[in-house]
């Protein structure tokens, strides 16, 4: 065991040193003057004013040079200034995480709930309507563009019946007024309780279900209510349609798993056994059924933060996606490179929980 | 010379044979059909219509489905259909390409680190693996820096996409190479390429028809995706592209055939390889062949099961020695 | 007085358009304390016939039907196990007729400890509270002979060795004593070594808590150690039926006889390996006469044309041939 997550540690860091490198050398490959982002104000023609710039920045030293103090920037978390918000890439980075989160978050948590449920109905017995629903149904939506679907309902429901907003995530000239010390203590308090919960009671159960739910008390405490409900207003339409398409992937494995579940020779001991089909279901099949499913949440449990960048465009809402995008377009290079490492960061450490929980709930290691 | 010419219609007669198998399946017809349509508008649409990408008619912008406008047209004036049309191009081009650079890029160094040595494999697999923690769509957005022209976008999804089927293709490949027919031929004494091209490219082979007609489909929706967060070649028209203008204009001024045209175009064309996609997958994977037996054809499952019993009847122990008794006084006659 | 009394068991199966036949019209009884053996090759359905008692065949796929299917449970009382419900069949499992199958390691379940997966016999079917189910399992474990059962009832099947699994199988088989015990194939996945001493713990459960047993099997060496009588299957079809005794030394059809003859050993006349020629026909492209007539030595135009009924040949054997067995084996 401890050599496996060694190795995963070490390939994890090779990986990383990789995206690093790529940080250092696309942004010298696309742009014809690595420095252009700090000109700011400078004219065209002041070349002795951009030759003292690219002097001071380091950008006259040889490459390796450059790609030293690069990665030594790097190593002491010194990302720099972001040229177009003028504010650290920090400060630029952590005002949008939060928003990408609400968004994915609570659409992944939806999802997930949804398509377990229909899974586990569809999977019970094949060829069955819920079956053969699910099956059309995924038929259809691979085939559809999210992002499509996004622009119609936003057609339907903002525009030709106003029920739901259209742009941002709160109603213009709204700010969220949060508490950020209630939203810490609280935070800390409720997970330390589930904490110490997990180890009277010995039920890792108690760990899962207490990070969300810590994260959901923090957030009814320290933010107003209203607020909240504004929020979620907005982010209703969004989430529908990440959900819509989200649930039926979901759905659909799990319905597979189920399927090859229920052929597994110790599905047949357990029903002559006498158990209930009840509790071969739940007890036996179910079980076993989910073990993918954890493989896949935290596939994509990786691309949360990075929120959707399709989503995130047709609603205006102010997520890391879209400040990726706009970073992007407007060649703001410092807070791209950022922005990628972070997403990398995140991959890479996902990867790791689930591996963790996953040998949590299949107790036969497997060591790819 | 006519060995040649019989072989080369024998090859003929063998796609002729399975591309007819396509067509007589359920899903393979459907697919064909969709596709074809789609694949007759790219090439003979802009033919067809009477306008063209750059006919600015400002006065006429905005204008709701008509005789003249099938789909009406945009703010400057432009067909909606014509642009359809043409995005029909690009969105089959782009899918085509990258489904099958992706497949044969994926398909050479999956089998290449599955057959040729640890190094190979090594280098592939540690590859994959960084290209499986970089977040792809965010890659995508920094590399469309480099160039915005369509050729950049096929190289960029074939760059990231291959690692899938290399690493589908491998597992197939070492899983054949465990079975036991592989190793049967390689006692006999076959050659690396013999085995190599005789037993397994065959059998890898159906996967990879199969999955590049899915990975179209994919790459088609990435690609609208894309040219709608603006990083598709300004160049070309393109369906995402007539999304983002209909996006600006089209919902405040609810011309519905706009937005919904070019989903239903995506949707066609992508439903459509999908459908030959798993039509493929149903005739060339061997597990998934049913034989048909039309007995008792039209009869509920229960009527037709009831109908096998009845002709499970036996015969009698005095039927039985009686038929022995008149065989056996045949045999002696013959 | 039969416990299990199967007349006439037909079974299908759906593929595709059409239907294989797994079980056509096999009619097996097993008395009181009685051990009854099925031997055949694989895919003679055997299997499905002891799937089809216990009901635990998916309908669909499968269809049943039976002249009769009957077992007598320990109150006296008949049961028509066809005509049951799920839900009575679910009061009989386990209780009165249990299963050990045939490979201990894919027949437990993986992400459940072994304590688990015994205790819920006790907890579903004598609706004990956790721990006392756990009280109950440990012992039965120590029935079955399995060393510091407390530390085995922690652990996951795969810490397990395939012997250990299969005394769990056979502990949670016979943890509530039922009447009749099918046991299929329960040493085929075994080392040879392991495989004498799961025979032997078999026979000793079932002598203690006087089970009935079926024992579904291809080793004819488990038959004579197992069995006091034998039913000959082959293609869905009893071929004859007879003692283990009379069976083993005087085989009557063709087809016992040559797997009688593949035994090395047991009859002491063959001194090398036998083989019977080709193999067993496929379930969908049976042969149109006797089943076996394609790989049978004495086979004649008669053979091939019908198939011959199971004919009673006194002193309770039965055998599925047109011919007497001299007549057989003097040609």
């Amino acid at each position: 065991m401890k050599g496996y997550y060694l190795k995963k540690v070490l390939s994890s860091l090779f990986v990383l040193f990789i995206i690093i490198s790529l940080n250092f050398f696309l942004p010298r490959m696309i742009f014809s003057d690595p420095a252009q982002p700090y000109y700011a104000g400078v004219p065209e023609d002041a070349i002795a004013l951009r030759e003292q710039i690219r002097e001071e920045h380091g950008f006259n030293d040889p490459l390796v040079v450059q790609y030293f103090d690069y990665l030594v920037r790097i190593l002491t978390l010194d990302f720099g200034e972001s040229h177009y918000y003028k504010d650290s890439v920090w400060k630029v980075m952590f005002s949008r995480i939060p928003w990408s989160m609400v968004l994915t978050v609570s659409s992944m948590v939806i999802s997930v709930i949804i398509g377990i449920i229909f899974g586990a109905v569809a999977g019970k017995k094949r060829d069955q309507a819920a079956d053969k629903i699910l099956l059309g149904l995924s038929g259809i939506t691979t085939a559809i563009p999210s992002f499509w679907l996004a622009l119609v309902s936003v057609m339907l429901f903002a525009f030709t019946y106003q029920i739901f907003p259209y742009r941002g995530a709160m109603t213009a000239g709204y700010t969220l007024s949060m508490n950020g010390t209630l939203f810490f203590i609280v935070l800390v308090a409720v997970l330390a309780v589930f904490v110490a919960l997990k180890y009277i009671l010995k039920k890792t159960i108690f760990i899962f279900a207490g990070i969300p739910i810590s994260l959901a008390a923090a957030l009814l405490v320290s933010v107003p209510f209203a607020d909240i409900m504004d929020v979620a207003y907005h982010a209703a339409l969004p989430v529908m349609i990440s959900v819509f398409s989200g649930s039926i992937s979901y759905a659909l494995l799990v319905r597979n798993s189920m399927i090859a579940v229920t052929n597994e020779d110790y599905i047949l001991t357990a029903r002559a056994k006498g158990l209930p089909p009840r509790v071969v279901l739940y007890r036996h099949t179910f079980r076993n059924a989910l073990l993918p499913l954890i493989t896949n949440v935290g596939m994509s449990m990786a691309g949360l933060m990075g929120g959707s960048v399709l989503m995130e465009k047709i609603f205006s809402w102010p997520g890391m996606g879209q400040l990726l995008l706009d970073a992007c377009n407007n060649g703001d290079y410092l807070l791209s490179q950022a922005i990628l490492l972070l997403f990398a960061v995140i991959t890479v450490v996902c990867n790791f929980i689930t591996d963790l929980v996953y040998h949590k709930f299949d107790p036969r290691v497997k060591e790819v | 010379m006519k060995n040649i010419k019989t072989r080369i219609f024998a090859a003929a007669r063998k796609i002729g044979r399975f591309l007819l198998s396509v067509l007589k399946n359920r899903k393979g017809r459907l697919g064909v059909i969709l596709v074809g349509i789609v694949v007759l508008a790219a090439i003979f649409g802009p033919m067809l219509t009477p306008y063209a990408l750059d006919d600015y008619d400002i006065a006429n912008g905005l204008a709701k489905p008509s005789a003249e406008h099938l789909l009406g047209t945009d703010k400057n004036g432009i067909d909606i259909l014509t642009q359809i049309l043409y995005g029909a191009r690009i969105s089959l081009i782009i899918g085509i390409t990258t489904g099958l650079c992706v497949t044969l890029l994926g398909a050479t160094l999956g089998i290449v680190s599955a057959y040729f040595g640890k190094v190979s494999a090594a280098v592939i697999l540690n590859v994959i693996n960084v290209l499986l923690v970089i977040p792809t769509t965010p890659l995508m957005m920094i590399m469309s820096n480099l160039s915005s022209s369509y050729l950049m976008m096929i190289a960029i999804f074939t760059l990231i996409g291959w690692c899938g089927t290399a690493r589908m293709v491998r597992a197939q490949v070492l899983s054949i190479m465990n079975m036991n027919y592989i190793r049967a031929a390689e006692l006999a004494g076959g050659s690396k390429n013999y085995i190599m091209f005789r037993h397994i490219m065959p059998s890898v082979s159906h996967l990879l028809i199969m999955n590049t007609a899915l990975s179209c489909a994919g790459f088609m929706i990435a690609e609208a995706g894309l040219s709608f967060i603006g990083l598709g070649d300004p160049s070309v028209m393109s369906w995402g592209k007539i999304l983002v203008a209909a996006q600006e204009s089209a919902f405040t001024s609810g011309l519905w055939a706009w937005v919904l045209a070019p989903g239903v175009a995506i949707f066609i064309t992508v439903f459509g390889f999908m459908q030959i996609g798993y039509a493929l997958e149903e005739i060339l994977n061997p597990k998934m062949r049913r034989k048909k037996d039309n007995r008792h054809k039209g009869a509920t499952p229960y009527e037709a099961a009831n109908a096998v019993f009845a002709e499970m009847t036996e015969m009698t122990a005095d039927e039985a020695k009686a038929l022995k008794a008149e065989f056996e006084a045949g045999g002696k006659r013959t | 007085m039969n416990v299990l009394n199967i007349q006439n068991l037909k079974v299908l199966f759906r593929a595709g358009e059409g239907f294989v036949r797994a079980v056509e019209g096999v009619t097996i009884t097993v008395g009181e304390g009685e051990r009854v053996a099925i031997v055949g090759e694989s895919g003679c359905g055997k299997s499905v016939t002891s799937l089809a008692c216990m009901r635990l065949l998916n309908t669909p796929p499968a269809y049943i039907t039976a002249d009769a299917l009957t077992f007598v449970s320990k109150d006296g009382k008949t049961h028509d196990l066809l005509s049951k419900t799920e839900t009575e069949m679910l009061a009989l499992r386990a209780e009165e007729m249990a299963m050990i199958f045939q490979d201990p390691s894919t027949f437990l379940n993986p992400v459940m400890t072994i304590g688990e997966q015994l205790d819920e016999v006790f907890i579903y079917h004598m609706k004990m509270k956790k721990k006392e189910a756990r009280r109950h399992s440990i012992e039965m474990m120590k029935k079955v002979g399995i060393p510091d059962p407390e530390m085995r009832a922690g652990q996951y099947p795969h810490e397990l060795s395939g012997g250990l699994k299969q005394r769990i199988l056979i502990a949670m088989a016979t943890s509530l004593s039922p009447r009749l015990l099918i046991a299929d194939e329960p040493t085929t996945a075994l080392d040879v070594t392991i495989q004498a001493q799961i025979l032997k713990l078999i026979s000793e459960r079932c002598e203690k808590e006087k089970m009935s047993l079926l024992m579904i099997t291809h080793d004819l060496g488990v038959v004579r150690e197992m069995a006091d009588r034998v039913y000959v299957m082959y293609c869905g079809k009893i071929v004859e039926e007879g003692t283990v005794q009379e069976i083993l030394e005087n085989p009557k059809h063709p087809y016992t006889k040559a797997l009688v003859d593949t035994v090395p050993g047991i009859d002491e006349r063959v001194e090398r390996f036998v083989q019977i020629p080709k193999s067993v026909p496929h379930p969908m492209h049976k042969p149109s006469g006797c089943y076996f007539s394609n790989r049978c030595s004495y086979c004649t135009e008669l053979c091939k044309k019908k198939q011959p009924p199971l004919r009673d040949i006194g002193n309770g054997r039965t055998v599925r041939c047109y011919y007497d067995a001299e007549e057989l084996w003097e040609k």
